[in-house]
């Protein structure tokens, strides 16, 4: 008779491990649901005010409120080419919630790794002091050229960069690094922040994750900037990776095939 | 000599309110603001303007239940409704479209001229001014 009750055992088990599963997916999936709807609306909210300076600046550039001089149409323009950059961001980042490397649109374009990630360094700088954190870059001329996509690389980039300031905020030292082997550039960003934990560091690249240790923390985030990056990355036929010690900070590396032309 | 088209402009942010009608004045039309919902079924039935331009998050009644309304009743249920939102999902624009507009346009990525282009394809018999 204990074959049975063992039987009755393995089904009720097995049942209640199925019921479990399932009650998880709904939960995941109901979150999911949850947090795109959160996201649609919060590029809504981002998308009204840049659609009223774009429409200001435009009037202005097409001469609706009377003929420019060169000087002005040429800031009016400028204005509207930084804003149109800043639309383009947001409908990415709208598009992410439902994008997967296959869908990426990228381009194949030849450029200087090592160029961009100075350019991006020094963009950051003014957020890094802010922040109390310093870069140290060493630029190469032993880089060679990468193919990818340079708008959505820098993307990348200054995403990594971002995270790093805001998470070593005060605490001071990001190192960026490139090197270059197997026909492959990689790019390094090295910060001494406070690290992730070891049993989070396998979700870190999903949609909108974030570590348990900074929720709680006074950063913002949206937990989808890896998740992009490992998307663009991906798409351009790279890998992204990190390495992190909770409490001692996080390397987070990220390769491009090089140009071979 | 034919009266310019009249358009019910709703929308409830009032500096793009500003924007849109200023460029349709100097296109040639006839605005018609409406800044909630129900004012915009209130004005639709009082004024049959030619074309609506709807935005969606609206107060009151939103986008898409003017937009229901309007198709349901005799008076309305012809004039082309074109929506101007920044809602962009593709489940919203699939709505919109089913419930009759005929054209889906996203406020941050459509330029002044190019909305003027829009409204003039649904208005091709109407007077629509010298520029």
């Amino acid at each position: 008779m204990w074959w049975f009750y063992l039987i009755i055992l393995i089904i009720f088990f097995v049942a209640l491990y199925v019921f479990i599963q399932s009650t998880r997916r709904r939960a995941m999936k109901r979150m999911e649901e949850q947090r795109a709807a959160f996201v649609s609306i919060i590029s809504h909210q981002l998308r009204t005010p840049l659609s009223v300076i774009k429409g200001f600046l435009e009037a202005l550039s097409t001469g609706d409120q009377g003929q420019l001089n060169d000087g002005q149409a040429e800031y009016i323009n400028e204005a509207l080419k930084i804003n149109l950059e800043t639309i383009r961001l947001v409908n990415d980042y709208l598009e992410v919630v439902h994008m997967t490397p296959e869908d990426m649109p990228v381009k194949q374009e030849s450029f200087d790794l090592s160029v961009m990630a100075g350019e991006a360094v020094q963009a950051m700088s003014l957020l890094a002091r802010a922040h109390n954190c310093e870069f140290f870059y060493t630029p190469s001329d032993k880089i060679p050229p990468v193919m990818a996509d340079r708008v959505k690389v820098r993307q990348v980039i200054d995403n990594i960069l971002a995270n790093a300031i805001k998470y070593s905020s005060g605490r001071g030292r990001i190192e960026v690094s490139l090197t270059a082997d197997d026909g492959y550039v990689t790019f390094n960003c090295r910060d001494n922040g406070v690290g992730i934990p070891a049993d989070q560091q396998s979700d870190i690249f999903t949609k909108f994750f974030r570590a348990k240790n900074v929720i709680n923390k006074d950063t913002k985030g949206s937990g989808l900037g890896l998740y992009l990056a490992k998307i663009i990355i991906t798409a351009l036929k790279g890998e992204i990776w990190l390495e992190s010690k909770a409490g001692a900070g996080t390397t987070v590396s990220f390769n491009l095939p090089v140009d071979k032309k | 000599m034919p009266l310019p088209a009249k358009i019910l402009l709703v929308e409830d942010d009032l500096s793009l309110l500003k924007i849109y009608s200023n460029k349709l004045k100097i296109n040639g039309f006839d605005v018609l603001p409406a800044t909630t919902g129900d004012e915009a079924l209130r004005k639709a039935q009082a004024e049959s303007p030619n074309i609506v331009l709807l935005d969606l998050i609206i107060p009151g009644k939103d986008g898409f239940v003017v937009l229901e309304e309007l198709k349901k009743m005799e008076q309305t249920k012809n004039i082309p409704v074109i929506i101007l939102s920044n809602l962009g999902q593709e489940s919203d624009i699939q709505r919109g479209r089913r419930l009759g507009a005929v054209d889906y346009l996203i406020k941050s990525d459509v330029s002044l001229v190019d909305l003027v282009g829009k409204i003039k394809k649904y208005l091709p018999y109407h007077d629509v001014g010298q520029q």
